[in-house]
């Protein structure tokens, strides 16, 4: 059985290396609404490569360190 | 206005407004004339033509997915149900005369499975869930009010109809599943109330029958198996800010 994967993000953490930054500031500086912000910070939507890159600009980061890959809990048989 | 409907953690955007106009303009014009009634499905439809046109450009990735789901849900539900229909006219003892009933239920049901979708997408079933209940309950307070407003005693005991709805949407703010099973078994409640039942009867869409199953127990079956899903921890806390967490 294939393993599945889920995306953790770390988004949270980053807003607040940045100096608290709210999730308003940064869905208008990322061109996006708080509303996804919100959405990605609880796994409810996975961005696309472009907005996740814009993202980890403002945010000072790297993508990786914003999203990384986890096996399912349960599912790790492979 | 934008501030005021804020408070409730909705921001409509200035084509909500001008497609919600269009759509009130549309509803009170066909007291004038029927012809009119184009205007709602331009209200409707129209932004969402316009955007996939890209001629307006009001929504950012997360929005135009949630819309295309929603959309994509829509033509699932009106599509089953169309075929539903078409075999049930062509069976011969179907009970349904005239074409208009037929065709506003499938109406009634691409508007409904659209907005639940859009809804439950952007908000998540939670407060999906509590935001139909809160409806419910101001739309059965001003019926109730408009109904008795001459005496002051029936518009108390009318207006005492709307608390198990805010009563389900405080519930289903703290204790989702069991708002689940009470929104399920008060949709199965009305639907006996009311005698829905009798869709399956010889006239299925007299009187509006079909259309008051999809607007009202509809929403109520919808919000209770979304709350049952356990989708309810992934939910917009409203208009209050996320804060950073370590």
């Amino acid at each position: 059985m294939k393993p599945k994967y889920d995306i953790r993000n770390e988004l949270r953490l980053y807003r607040v290396k940045a100096g608290d930054m709210t999730q308003q500031e940064l869905a208008d500086r990322v061109g996006a609404t708080r509303q996804t912000i919100m959405s990605i910070e609880k796994g409810r939507y996975n961005p696309s490569v472009g907005l996740a890159l814009r993202i980890a600009k403002v945010l000072g980061a790297t993508i990786e360190e914003l999203f990384q890959l986890e096996e399912e809990k349960g599912d790790r048989n492979g | 206005m934008a501030r005021f409907l804020a408070r409730f953690g909705w921001r409509p955007t200035r084509t909500t407004f001008v497609a919600g106009a269009l759509i009130a303009l549309g509803v009170v014009l066909t007291g004038v004339s029927w012809g009119f009634f184009f205007l709602v499905g331009l209200g409707m439809l129209g932004p969402g033509l316009l955007r996939e046109l890209g001629w307006l450009k009001d929504q950012d990735e997360f929005q135009r997915q949630a819309a295309r789901r929603a959309g994509y849900h829509a033509f699932l539900a009106t599509g089953l149900l169309a075929f539903a229909l078409m075999a049930l006219l062509r069976t011969g003892e179907h009970g349904i005369k005239e074409p208009e009933p037929v065709v506003s239920l499938l109406l009634v049901v691409l508007w409904f499975t659209w907005v639940l979708s859009s809804l439950l997408a952007y908000w998540g079933p939670r407060r999906t869930a509590r935001t139909i209940l809160v409806t419910f309950g101001i739309f059965w307070l001003i019926f109730s009010a408009a109904d008795s407003l001459h005496s002051l005693p029936m518009l108390f005991m009318q207006s005492l109809v709307a608390v198990p709805f805010f009563a389900l949407a405080y519930v289903a703010g703290r204790w989702t599943r069991i708002a689940g099973v009470l929104l399920i078994a008060s949709a199965a409640f009305f639907f006996y109330y009311f005698g829905l039942y009798e869709i399956f009867g010889s006239a299925p869409l007299a009187i509006g029958r079909g259309e008051v199953i999809v607007l009202f127990i509809g929403p109520l079956v919808a919000s209770g198996v979304a709350l049952l899903s356990g989708r309810g921890g992934n939910d917009d806390p409203g208009e209050r800010e996320q804060g950073p967490s370590q």
